[in-house]
């Protein structure tokens, strides 16, 4: 089973840790909470402000997509994510914060691991 | 599920070293608007400032690993590093903004609007230096924001001839190697050491002055010490924390940023909370929910 949902708990803080500072606060996620996800890249948005990775999970017989909100590229391309690092059918690893509204499969990311092992973020 | 722990210890230490580090620079020669028609002259010599440079502690300083939506450690803490004290009507307007966003949750109100004077110096991307001996154009990536800094001994227009602008206007001149800036006619709507804009055009007063120093330390890194004084809206003078930036590694390049291209952040009408929307997935999906909650 590639869906590997591991939630780690910051709840201890009595707070969440301040938003990356960025164009929008991050507010519709939990940024306290960090699910572990593995699975094949389905479609990369490239663009200003955040990309966004589509990341299509195995659970069970049921595929699950991850939609998640990176950086722009401004950030991205400087810590070594181009625009043709990832395409479909690459698997990743990612840990990400979850969207509050939990009918979505949506997260900000804080960590992803790319094919060839580097990792854009810190992996906790 | 498995539960695990982060420790916080290098987030505790960021923010100490950034609360702890306000170092008052000397405004005591700071120029001031009759100086600076005979000041202002270029100097043969000047330090080069021109170049990219990337915020220390940013998501683009070479020296931090981000994704751009995580929490980097290093972004923790006020960005100015230290806070003004508001009077009157600009403390109202402060607080009234900030008690919305608390309602909703957020930090601050995201938009893709400049941000204008003093905000954009703690722009988060790179910023490009063009230097003449007498205009020195300061770009930052973030919004596009550009300041053009005039060493001809020019004098800020008449306000109630030109309206204020985001950026204001920026006359300097040098003090040996220090840049002396001074910044006014700056559009209200600009706030002091917060990430937004006031909507009542109450984020400070109009006869707000921005003072600053910029010079390469003697670490190398491109330094911006900044006071602002505001009669109207201040109790005390306002510095800020040392803002500082890092040159950026060779063959990186300047990049466009067009906040509008895909952005999917807006602000609930009714709640004023922050909406991020899951962007249309182009490709054909082939699981079995798209995101959205729904099925298909």
């Amino acid at each position: 089973m590639n869906l590997k949902p591991m939630l780690f708990s910051l709840a201890f803080l009595g707070l969440s840790a301040p938003a990356a500072f960025a164009h929008h606060s991050y507010s519709a996620f939990d940024m306290a909470k960090l699910v572990e996800i593995g699975g094949t890249v389905g479609e990369v948005q490239y663009k200003n402000p955040h990309v966004w990775l589509f990341v299509d999970v195995q659970n069970g017989d049921k595929t699950e997509t991850w939609a998640i909100e990176a950086g722009g590229p401004n950030i991205l391309m400087r810590q070594g994510w181009m625009a043709n690092t990832l395409k479909p059918g690459d698997k990743v690893d990612v840990q990400l914060a979850p969207m509050k509204d939990e009918t979505k499969t949506g997260g900000a990311l804080q960590a992803l691991r790319l094919p060839n092992g580097k990792t854009i973020g810190a992996w906790k | 599920m498995p539960m695990k722990t982060i420790p916080l210890s290098h987030a505790v230490i960021a923010l100490l070293a950034v609360l702890a580090a306000p170092a008052y620079p000397s405004f005591a020669i700071a120029a001031t608007p009759g100086e600076t028609s005979s000041a202002a002259k270029p100097k043969v010599g000047s330090p080069d400032i021109s170049g990219l440079w990337m915020p220390v502690g940013s998501s683009v300083d070479p020296l931090v690993n981000s994704t751009g939506a995580d929490n980097p450690d290093t972004n923790i803490g006020p960005p100015f590093g230290t806070t003004p004290e508001l009077k009157g009507v600009y403390l109202e307007s402060f607080n009234k903004r900030t008690e919305a966003l608390a309602a909703v949750g957020s930090e601050f109100k995201t938009s893709c609007k400049v941000l204008g004077m003093p905000t954009n110096m703690i722009g988060p991307y790179a910023v490009e230096i063009m230097q003449t001996p007498t205009q020195i154009n300061w770009a930052q990536e973030f919004l596009r924001e550009t300041r053009r800094i005039y060493l001809d001994g020019r004098t800020p227009p008449n306000p109630e001839e030109a309206p204020p602008t985001f950026e204001g206007y920026s006359v300097a001149r040098w003090e040996g190697n220090v840049l002396v800036v001074e910044t006014t006619n700056i559009r209200q709507e600009t706030t002091l050491s917060e990430y937004g804009l006031a909507d009542d055009a109450l984020g400070h007063g109009p006869r707000m002055i921005i003072k600053e120093r910029i010079f390469i330390n003697d670490k190398g890194l491109l330094q911006v010490d900044g006071m602002v004084e505001d009669p109207d809206a201040l109790v005390k003078p306002w510095h800020w924390s040392s803002l500082t930036f890092r040159r950026a590694p060779k063959g990186v390049e300047f990049m466009e940023y067009v906040c509008e291209d895909n952005n999917n952040e807006s602000i609930d009408p009714v709640t004023g909370a922050e909406v991020t929307t899951i962007p249309e997935r182009h490709n054909v999906s082939r699981a079995d929910n798209n995101n959205q909650g729904d099925t298909k």
